[in-house]
């Protein structure tokens, strides 16, 4: 009986493949995305209104690799991956647009502007204070200050311009943040951001499981041996 | 050598790649798991030894590096890390956003060529930031000794990474 062309046969290349250029990348960028959903830094950039880290499943895997993933994507041993993967970045999409209108709920905010604002003249009048660079205005530590609240930051490294700044007054901050103007996109963002640390978290260990089917069917390592590396 | 003290607060430091390259990998290390990169980290193994540099660095008002160092951190970037470069790169942002960074570039004939011949275009922009911002009294940091013996032959305040 000839051979099931559809089926890689042991050993397959496309196999390693497919663990080692597409499984392991979605899997350690999932991993990440999953400690930052949970610890509530989401890694929000306000320059390029974007999450750093929590990506599309796509982006995961490197360019170079695409095809690859395509090939995963197109082979009957890996179905109902597409879908999963769709449902991810609905809700990565859905999470980054309710974070971006929570922040810019923030930038519209009077009294949140008003209070970087004071919060500012006191900081740069207190002789007690270090200083934070004079180039900076209300406007861009207003944008800092959306970020690190958008991220959960407690503590900002000891180097960073607004250490101090963001200490002394971090809790004013947060306290206008979940007060009741912004109530509602804080909410929406908070709704998004628990649905996709969900999703997240089962698509993850559907993966680690489909990767050691995978290596278990075609007896391919899960990770490249370190001869092959330095290859 | 001792960590600044406040009562030696000082206006400017002038920053070399290796500093910055530590602060990246300590932060994607430890903040972000990106458990590769571990075995890049040469000096700030420990949360303490993070600290110490980062409170050596918040005791100036300025933090300033070359266009040159830019271009170095690009080569580093690219021999690190073969996929995903981009997320050195955000740290790179991240760190220089959030330092307040200032960075100036030195064009290569404002810098002598004997200098640039022995140590490189880059520890002689950094000698030349130093020159050019005499009147601050800045110190550089570096994990450089060759730049760091330079410096002081010089009579520039400098600091080794392993010395804060």
């Amino acid at each position: 009986m000839a051979a099931n062309p559809t089926v890689p046969p042991q050993h397959s290349r496309r196999v390693e493949a497919w663990v080692h250029s597409v499984l392991n990348p979605i899997i350690d960028g999932l991993s990440r995305e999953q400690l930052l959903l949970k610890s509530g830094n989401l890694s929000w950039r306000a320059y390029s209104r974007r999450f750093e880290y929590v990506r599309p499943v796509i982006e995961y895997v490197d360019p170079s690799q695409q095809p690859n993933l395509e090939d995963f994507l197109n082979d009957p041993e890996n179905l109902g991956f597409e879908d999963r993967f769709r449902r991810h970045d609905d809700l990565q999409r859905e999470l980054e647009l309710e974070t971006n209108g929570f922040f810019d709920g923030l930038m519209n905010s009077a009294p949140f502007s008003e209070q970087v604002g004071t919060a500012l003249r006191q900081y740069a009048t207190d002789p007690h204070s270090s200083s934070y660079s004079t180039t900076m205005t209300d406007e861009s530590v207003a944008r800092f200050v959306g970020e690190y609240l958008i991220n959960s930051i407690e503590n900002l490294e000891q180097h960073y311009g607004l250490h101090e700044f963001w200490s002394r007054n971090r809790q004013e901050f947060r306290r206008l943040a979940e007060g009741a103007e912004l109530g509602e996109k804080r909410g929406s963002f908070d709704r998004a951001r628990r649905k996709l640390l969900e999703e997240s978290g089962s698509l993850l260990g559907q993966l680690k499981g489909h990767r050691h089917y995978l290596c278990a069917k075609f007896d391919v390592p899960a990770a490249p041996f370190p001869n092959v590396l330095s290859a | 050598m001792s960590p600044l003290r406040d009562n030696d607060r000082r206006e400017l430091l002038i920053v070399d790649t290796g500093p910055i390259r530590e602060l990246i990998l300590h932060h994607a290390v430890f903040h972000f798991r990106f458990q590769k990169l571990r075995s890049h980290l040469q000096w700030l193994k420990t949360q303490a030894s993070y600290d110490r540099c980062s409170g050596f660095i918040a005791a100036f008002r300025q933090k300033m590096t070359s266009a040159s160092v830019v271009a170095e951190l690009d080569r580093w970037i690219r021999e690190t890390e073969k996929l995903g470069q981009a997320k050195l790169w955000n740290r790179v942002y991240d760190e220089f956003r959030n330092m307040q960074m200032q960075e100036e570039a030195v064009s290569l004939v404002e810098m002598k060529v004997d200098m640039v011949a022995r140590f490189g275009p880059v520890d002689a922009s950094l000698i030349g930031l130093a020159k050019r911002h005499q009147n601050l009294q800045p110190i550089v940091l570096t994990v450089d000794k060759k730049l760091c013996d330079e410096c002081r032959g010089l009579g520039f305040d400098v600091r080794l990474l392993e010395e804060v």
